[in-house]
């Protein structure tokens, strides 16, 4: 792994602002938000690299910013990387990785409905798991979960 | 995933154009109380789906949010209903999460009653697999045989947890309590008379041609696929990808004992039906080896009850209330 480390850094240089290797085959990466899809297509094609599995996508809410973070697995190398990034809570925009991963749609789906992240780039960007006509997203950590904001529609309940 | 449905007035219309435009189905949601509740927006050319939109979340509650205001270890019945086949693992899953935070040792017992555990209930969640699914190909026998055995598996959990279903039997640092006297061989009879019952299985469905020509090259998943969609479990398995967390990032005492991580390159139905089978045959292997191992000692949480993670949490309760 440690070839490979050497490329990446080489490559992207300050676009990697933090590396962490905790065992000879599990990396954690943290990235600038502006290199995200590129180093995603790297990390896929590189073969040195070669990490061809998402296993994981997903954001928290730090109260300041959101991060985002990705987990990738190396069918090849049965090697695992952690990418994390940041991102701001008033421009919460990011590039999506679905042409990249085709497995990321749903996780970014999720995402936006829970965050309110934009991925740019996605195909079909709209909330999935909650009603469409929800208001804010629950995820966020200034949401006020007061049942009024939201109330559910439909059929109510016959005694 | 996308279908783009454009839909111009009919009088701009040719007749070729309607024609080529195919037509679009909906399939469900059906009633909340069947297992998972589906919308499938569906294309058609002919008799032929070209298109398929799922619609998911009609079962959504939020349980993230609800476990925001909770101490973590309130959150722990929660995860009992992610998955009626699997609480233990979810159980695990969040009790995991908050050793692994706050630092916390497990005893080793514990961890070998753990892993005991989730694999009889691995055992129980692939016989329901296998029974649903030869009921699903007509193979209405292997329902009553594979229910039989299950009964007995939740027959053993019920005795340990309480429960038949939501075992809620993992705690932050440990499970709450002993296994019952005389439950490893209980265990024991249940692994003897379950091997065998497997071979009847294999007499019942893997041997069956009907069942074959139903199954093979039916439904393949190529392994390009399986790894582009992150597929988990059974099915990247049954496609030709090694992934089994248990072998890649091993917990608990998974990496002292000794299985096999069935792989299948063919990615159709029989393969994940094999794959299935197999896991349930390690599973034995892993039981024997865990009652064989399991060292004498204390099992329960070692830690103390309100740690400083849980006061951090049970601060930010108790702020919540006051600000609202």
């Amino acid at each position: 792994m440690n070839q490979a480390v050497e490329n990446l850094l080489q490559r992207f240089g300050e676009a990697i602002t933090e590396w962490t290797q905790f065992s000879p085959n599990e990396l954690r990466l943290t990235v600038a938000a502006s290199s995200w899809q590129e180093i995603a297509q790297y990390l896929r094609d590189e073969p040195l690299w070669r990490m061809d599995y998402p296993a994981d996508l997903t954001v928290w809410d730090t109260g300041n910013e959101f991060g985002v973070y990705l987990r990738l697995w190396s069918s090849v190398y049965n090697h695992n990387a952690i990418v994390l990034t940041s991102i701001s809570r008033e421009q919460p925009h990011i590039a999506s990785l679905t042409a990249i991963y085709p497995g990321v749609d749903w996780h970014e789906r999720e995402m936006y409905d829970m965050y309110g992240v934009i991925f740019e780039g996605h195909p079909n960007l709209k909330r999935i798991l909650l009603p469409d006509d929800w208001e804010g997203f629950p995820f966020r950590k200034d949401y006020v979960a007061e049942p009024s904001g939201n109330p559910l529609h439909g059929p109510q309940p016959v005694n | 995933m996308s279908v783009p449905v454009s839909s111009p007035t009919p009088s701009t219309l040719s007749t070729v154009e309607i024609l080529s435009q195919g037509m679009v189905i909906n399939v469900g949601p059906q009633h909340p109380s069947t297992h998972g509740v589906l919308r499938l927006i569906l294309t058609l050319d002919g008799e032929q789906i070209v298109a398929c939109e799922p619609v998911i979340g009609y079962l959504h509650r939020g349980l993230e949010k609800m476990m925001e205001r909770r101490p973590y270890r309130h959150n722990i019945p929660f995860t009992d209903r992610l998955d009626y086949l699997a609480a233990l693992s979810n159980n695990l899953a969040i009790c995991q999460c908050t050793e692994r935070l706050g630092g916390v040792e497990v005893p080793e017992r514990a961890q070998y009653i753990r892993v005991l555990l989730m694999e009889l209930q691995r055992i129980a969640s692939h016989l329901v697999f296998l029974g649903t699914f030869g009921t699903d190909l007509g193979a209405t026998t292997m329902f009553l045989y594979a229910f039989r055995e299950r009964e007995m598996v939740l027959d053993l959990l019920e005795e340990c947890t309480g429960a038949r279903l939501t075992y809620n039997w993992v705690r932050v640092g440990g499970v709450p309590d002993d296994l019952p006297e005389g439950f490893g061989q209980k265990v024991q009879d249940f692994v003897k008379i379950f091997r065998q019952r497997i071979g009847e299985y294999d007499m019942l469905l893997t041997r069956n041609r009907i069942f074959r020509s139903r199954t093979q090259g039916i439904g393949v998943l190529p392994k390009e696929t399986a790894l582009a969609y992150g597929c988990s479990g059974p099915v990247a398995r049954a496609s030709g990808i090694a992934y089994d967390i248990r072998k890649v990032a091993p917990y608990e005492v998974y990496d002292r004992v000794e299985f096999d991580v069935p792989v299948l390159e063919s990615g159709d139905v029989w393969a994940r039906y094999l794959v299935r089978m197999e896991e349930l045959r390690q599973s034995l292997r892993i039981i024997e080896q865990v009652l064989q191992d399991m060292p004498e000692g204390p099992c329960r949480p070692n830690c103390p009850r309100y740690s400083s993670l849980q006061l951090v949490s049970l601060t930010r309760v108790w702020k919540a209330r006051v600000a609202s």
